[in-house]
């Protein structure tokens, strides 16, 4: 009946890409500014409409809507071990955003994941959203250019859309990315 | 004026910290805030509001979207391994009866305990809570806000959270109470 390891991480999942609702992010966060000066990142990559546009494998309509308005699309991931990161980065993380200008959209703790959504402007005018990650070894942030279309993402998660498929062809391009730049090196 | 200022001011602070803490819910999330065996999530106004942005073009997505920029938030606290989830579901309830709220419904569903309360003003409701005891598993839902009963069916539907499907009768029951 409940399956709430299942259904309420998809719901997440879906939420949490909707930490790119309507916005435009001329606005960036100081704190992921100075983190990224501070730390460097074991994986930065940069998703621009063409690649959204080709991560749709199944070419859903409402996933188009959804990304057609994203002008880029930014994430740094961190090794935590390597860096010796704590629970308390991401809960100083998380306090440093919060101590700018942005609101907090939602949060979402489960099976040693850590989500953390903040929007900066109002709802007339979003200038901006950062997403704080947590897993159990690494620790991602996100930044992101341009607009979603929030009432597409409802639909895709209303329909048998799997969000999953998207994050395996993320990952396989990024596996892709990093042979290579090994092959190179 | 200083005076005034820091009244004021005061005012607000002290309104800020009521919102936060009214939720019926807020003790239990606190209570098990580092209790790792739970799933946790919150969703606050400022999510919801951003739906009110869109004018989606089909009708059933727009009544969706209507009905969710009205809520004020949603939080959930959620385990299915817990040993003694019954002994939640008791405590839960507990609390929850003390927030001033009435039992619009109670279901057994095979080893499954479900209560629903909600917080009604004016023929407004203004809170909605969901709580669920079995065995290991254990859920409490509260969704705050402007909480129309005839919405909720499609809240439910477009949240596709299991539990809730049982809110999809809840404006049914309301017709028969009529």
């Amino acid at each position: 009946m409940i399956r709430s390891k299942q259904r309420i991480p998809k719901l997440a999942s879906a939420f949490a890409l909707a930490f790119i609702c309507s916005l435009s992010s001329l606005a960036q966060s100081r704190t992921v500014d100075k983190f990224l000066k501070d730390y460097q990142p074991s994986q930065k990559f940069f998703l621009y409409p063409s690649t959204l546009r080709m991560i749709n494998v199944e070419k859903h309509p409402d996933f188009y809507a959804l990304v057609r308005d994203i002008d880029k699309l930014r994430v740094l991931t961190y090794d935590k071990n390597k860096n010796g990161f704590s629970r308390q980065t991401i809960r100083a993380l998380s306090q440093e955003v919060a101590q700018e200008d942005y609101q907090e959209l939602m949060t979402f703790q489960a099976d040693g994941q850590n989500v953390h959504l903040y929007s900066l402007g109002d709802d007339d005018t979003p200038e901006g959203v950062v997403g704080l990650v947590e897993t159990d070894d690494t620790i991602i942030l996100t930044d992101l250019e341009g607009f979603i279309d929030l009432p597409a993402l409802l639909k895709l998660f209303q329909g048998d859309f799997n969000f999953e498929d998207i994050a395996g062809v993320v990952n396989l391009a990024v596996q892709m990315r990093e042979e290579i730049q090994e092959d190179k090196n | 004026m200083k005076r005034l200022t820091i009244i004021i001011a005061a005012m607000q602070l002290l309104a800020l910290s009521v919102n936060a803490q009214n939720n019926v819910l807020a003790p239990l999330f606190d209570k098990y805030a580092d209790d790792e065996d739970f799933t946790k999530v919150t969703i606050t106004s400022k999510m919801f509001s951003l739906f009110t942005e869109f004018e989606p073009e089909d009708p059933e997505t727009k009544e969706l979207t209507e009905a969710v920029s009205k809520l004020e938030g949603l939080k959930i606290l959620a385990s299915d391994s817990v040993g003694n989830a019954r002994s939640y579901f008791k405590d839960a309830t507990t609390q929850v009866r003390k927030g001033n709220m009435e039992e619009l419904m109670s279901i057994r569903d095979g080893k499954d305990d479900m209560l629903f309360m909600i917080k009604e003003d004016g023929g407004k409701i203004s809170d909605l809570v969901m709580l669920v005891g079995g065995e290991h598993k254990f859920v409490a839902l509260s969704l705050y806000g402007e909480i129309d009963l005839k919405q909720i069916s499609k809240i439910s539907k477009g949240m596709k959270i299991d539990g809730m499907k049982y809110l999809e009768n809840i404006d049914n029951e309301g017709d028969d109470q009529e």
